[in-house]
């Protein structure tokens, strides 16, 4: 019996030592690779017209995108080749190559102008705008392929395009259609329902400004950038800084604006109205824009008459509003320079607006326009009514002759070129419009007023006063 | 009981026997996966220029592997690593080739040079600062920001000819890190005398970060890099030299300029001088900004500090010239010669 069991026992160890197993895969390593860079290829390249890839994105400081249309071409049988990847400002052709590593991937490994510029790091984004260069292949589903970024872990969808998609003059020409309208000194999107409180007797206004860290670190790119500004309950709320993507399908804010689950983040074109309209689901809204302000500013004209005019800039105790050659734009800051500094005889040293003017020798004067003759007993005053037209506009209309204790000053004003074209300028037909933003800066009210010209509203004067 | 012992022995020696049964061949093709890659214009100007005749390769497209994962970075434009490398292969490789040949050495440049450059197209911004170059033993060097390779500020108001001396500036200094990283390998195969390494003993710092221009320059040294060691402050000295190049071959008239007394002390007398870039560099030394007046004075401290860097440098350029059989003035007049050679070449 005990000779059968060590039989037994060392027919086991011999057979412990048999090669019991088999190979998991029908293919070598190399094979394997190989075939799965080879597959992606073939994927990349199986499309007639490639593909295309809406990319919203986030870096540290902006909300970024694009929208890409890519064509890939394979170098003979090797899984590498060129990419022509256009997108609305771009159109380029580099190398792009598959390669086994961490799973499949596809490196776009040569520059390109239309691709790299969500990637390409800046003084600013030292890590670029979330774009990746490498991106680990994950999926192929519903026909769309599925890409991870090895550097950041955004996910890129690549869907099949069509001919019509690589078209970029429609895209064009909707970006320029809404690049001229996002360039007038006035954008915004008005959303009458939808959003909490909007309707159409009580629109809400959301402002979209060029964010002023835009142009710091990269001028060039300055202009792709927006951000949105609104207020609701009387707070003032901020989106974060974006750029904007056009598609075909949509333009996208990928920098949204969020309110109470309510998002606005993507607006299509309607060539029968001429009109951007908002495309999220439950909101009316749409993007309009005005070289003069769109909402007025409640009660502004009452301010301007009651206290700008009459207590005046912040340092100047009560003579009223100095208007500042440095304020103005041109031709305005001009003449009033030309006015104040020009030499000309007899001197008109300041001009201010004001309201209720009583003069030094007790000559109740009411509104108009005062010019100083380089003191304080020295003035010319030239009557002018500032008639309301709505409550942050109104006009100066003159009204009487000049009162004046300065010898000539009448002369010199009704003769004057620059006196002449500064009245023709402030008291032009269809007066002033005013954008104004008001705030508590440590009990002070803080205002921040623009004043623009309907006629013309590249003639502007800002100002900033405060009052306790 | 003596059988069982033996049967046992006997399967044990039986199973070691079988346990070194060779079971499986080893594959007979390599694990790692090559793939031919695609040739541009610029991968075969590489190979006809740089690799066949220098054994240099050159990576400039994307290959995470040779960048450190701690930049985030792009690969040059192909316009931009052309410029630069037919600058390479015109300005450094060239000119210490002819340097080489013309010292009786011809071998030591081939020999040496780094044998892999890896162009980056972007800064790689770091902690606030930016890197431009980077070189791993000997044989590697990395430079960055090739996209901005010759690009220099232009104002607007600036002479043809102040234009064209910006622009051999600016190329010229985007070699610094090669002539750094190429000294190291000199003095690491060759070491130079032990009296440089006394003469600013004792001001080599690790915060060197934290150092001015101005305060390295009272000190002795060129570069506020140059304060982290002996070794550094030697290649920052072949590098300034060999990237202050300007007007080596026909010297710069500096016009109505205070000069320098036969005492090394800088004198209220004003005069015309002659100088190169680099000769400048040294007669202005020791000049600082007398507030009171606004003219150049000589401090004691500014003048020592002259001193020890003349010292400096007469060892770097001995030890080049006998080592090495490279005259490094010499050198500077090559490499001016060959970038405004290679700037009119591009301008015609």
């Amino acid at each position: 019996m005990k000779k059968i069991l060590y039989i037994i026992a060392i027919l086991t160890v011999f057979s412990s030592c048999e090669k019991d197993f088999e190979s998991v895969y029908d293919e070598t390593l190399t094979e394997r690779a190989t075939g799965s860079t080879a597959e992606l290829t073939s994927l990349l390249t199986s499309s007639e017209f490639g593909w295309k890839t809406t990319m919203l994105l986030e870096s540290r400081l902006y909300s970024m995108g694009d929208y890409f249309v890519l064509n890939f071409n394979q170098n003979e049988n090797h899984s590498n080749g060129t990419v022509t990847v256009a997108n609305v400002h771009d159109r380029d052709t580099s190398e792009f190559n598959i390669v086994h590593e961490e799973g499949v991937v596809l490196n776009f490994n040569t520059p390109n102008d239309a691709f790299y510029w969500l990637v390409t790091p800046n003084a600013g984004e030292s890590m670029g705008y979330g774009n990746n260069l490498e991106y680990v292949f994950e999926k192929q589903e519903d026909g769309k392929l599925y890409f991870r970024g090895k550097a950041n872990s955004y996910t890129m969808v690549l869907e099949k395009a069509s001919e019509k998609d690589w078209d970029m003059s429609i895209l064009h020409e909707r970006y320029e259609n809404f690049m001229n309208a996002y360039n007038r000194n006035f954008c915004c999107i008005v959303v009458t329902d939808g959003v909490r409180g909007a309707s159409e007797e009580n629109p809400l206004y959301i402002k979209l400004d060029e964010p002023f860290t835009a142009a710091f670190w990269d001028e060039e790119m300055a202009f792709k950038f927006y951000s949105f500004s609104w207020v609701i309950d009387n707070k003032y709320m901020l989106s974060g800084d974006g750029s904007f993507v056009f598609s075909h399908e949509a333009m996208y804010f990928p920098a949204p604006f969020a309110f109470e689950g309510d998002t606005i983040n993507k607006m299509v074109y309607n060539e029968q109205l001429d009109e951007w309209i908002i495309d999220n689901e439950g909101i009316e809204a749409k993007f309009v824009s005005s070289d003069l302000p769109i909402q007025s500013c409640e009660g502004f004209y009452d301010d301007f008459v009651n206290t700008i005019c009459v207590e005046g800039n912040t340092w100047t105790e009560g003579h009223g509003w100095l208007v500042n050659p440095y304020s103005s734009t041109q031709p305005l800051g001009d003449h009033i320079s030309n006015i104040v500094w020009g030499g000309g005889e007899p001197n008109l040293g300041t001009v201010h607006v004001v309201n209720d003017y009583v003069a030094v020798d007790g000559k109740s004067l009411g509104q108009g326009f005062r010019f100083s003759g380089g003191s304080e007993e020295l003035y010319a005053f030239v009557p002018a009514d500032i008639i309301k037209l709505g409550e942050s506009k109104f006009k100066f209309v003159r009204n009487g002759d000049v009162v004046t204790n300065i010898e000539g000053a009448a002369e010199r004003i009704a003769t004057d070129p620059d006196v002449i074209a500064f009245f023709d300028i402030m008291c032009n037909d269809k007066g002033w419009s005013v954008y104004c933003e008001k705030s508590d800066y440590g009990g002070w009210d803080f205002w921040e007023v623009v004043l623009y010209n309907i006629e013309d509203p590249s003639i502007q004067i800002e100002e900033a006063f405060m009052y306790e | 009981m003596d059988k069982i012992y033996r049967l046992i022995i006997l399967s044990f020696v039986l199973f070691t026997f079988f346990s070194c049964d060779k079971e499986e061949d080893l594959l007979d093709e390599s694990v790692v996966v090559t793939e031919q890659a695609y040739q541009n214009e610029l991968d075969e100007w590489i190979y006809e220029n740089l690799t066949l005749p220098y054994n240099v390769e050159v990576k400039y497209k994307w290959n995470d592997g040779e960048v450190d994962n701690q930049f985030s970075v792009v690969p040059p434009k192909i316009e931009k690593a052309k410029e630069f490398l037919e600058a390479y292969l015109n300005i450094w490789i060239k000119s210490y080739e002819a340097e080489a040949k013309a010292g009786g050495d011809p071998a030591y440049l081939h020999k040496y040079m780094p044998k892999l450059l890896v162009l980056v197209g972007s800064p790689a911004y770091m902690n606030n600062s930016l890197v431009l170059g980077m070189a791993e033993g000997g044989r590697k060097v990395s430079i960055f920001d090739v996209n901005s390779f010759g690009n220099f500020q232009i104002w607007g108001w600036e002479s043809e000819e102040r234009l064209l001396e910006l622009k051999k500036d600016a190329i010229v200094k985007s070699f610094h890190t090669l002539h750094h990283e190429f000294a190291h390998i000199m003095h690491q195969t060759k070491f130079y005398t032990n009296d440089f390494k006394e003469i600013c003993k004792g001001d080599y710092t690790a915060n060197w970060q934290g150092v001015t221009d101005e305060v390295a320059n009272i000190k002795g040294f060129v570069t506020p890099y140059s304060m982290l060691n002996e070794n550094e402050d030697f290649v920052e000295i072949v590098a300034a030299m060999l990237t202050k190049v300007l007007n080596s071959n026909e010297a710069k008239l500096w016009k109505s300029t205070q000069l320098n007394g036969e005492d090394g002390y800088v004198t209220d007398e004003v005069g015309d001088i002659y100088l190169s870039e680099w000769e400048g560099l040294l007669y202005t030394w020791n000049w600082v900004i007398n507030e009171d007046t606004w003219t150049w004075l000589t401090t004691p401290e500014s003048y020592e500090s002259k001193k020890k860097f003349e010292q400096k440098v007469d060892i770097v350029t001995t030890y080049y010239q006998e080592k090495w059989g490279v005259d490094l003035y010499s050198l500077q007049k090559r490499i001016e010669a060959a970038t405004e050679l290679l700037i009119n070449e591009q301008n015609n």
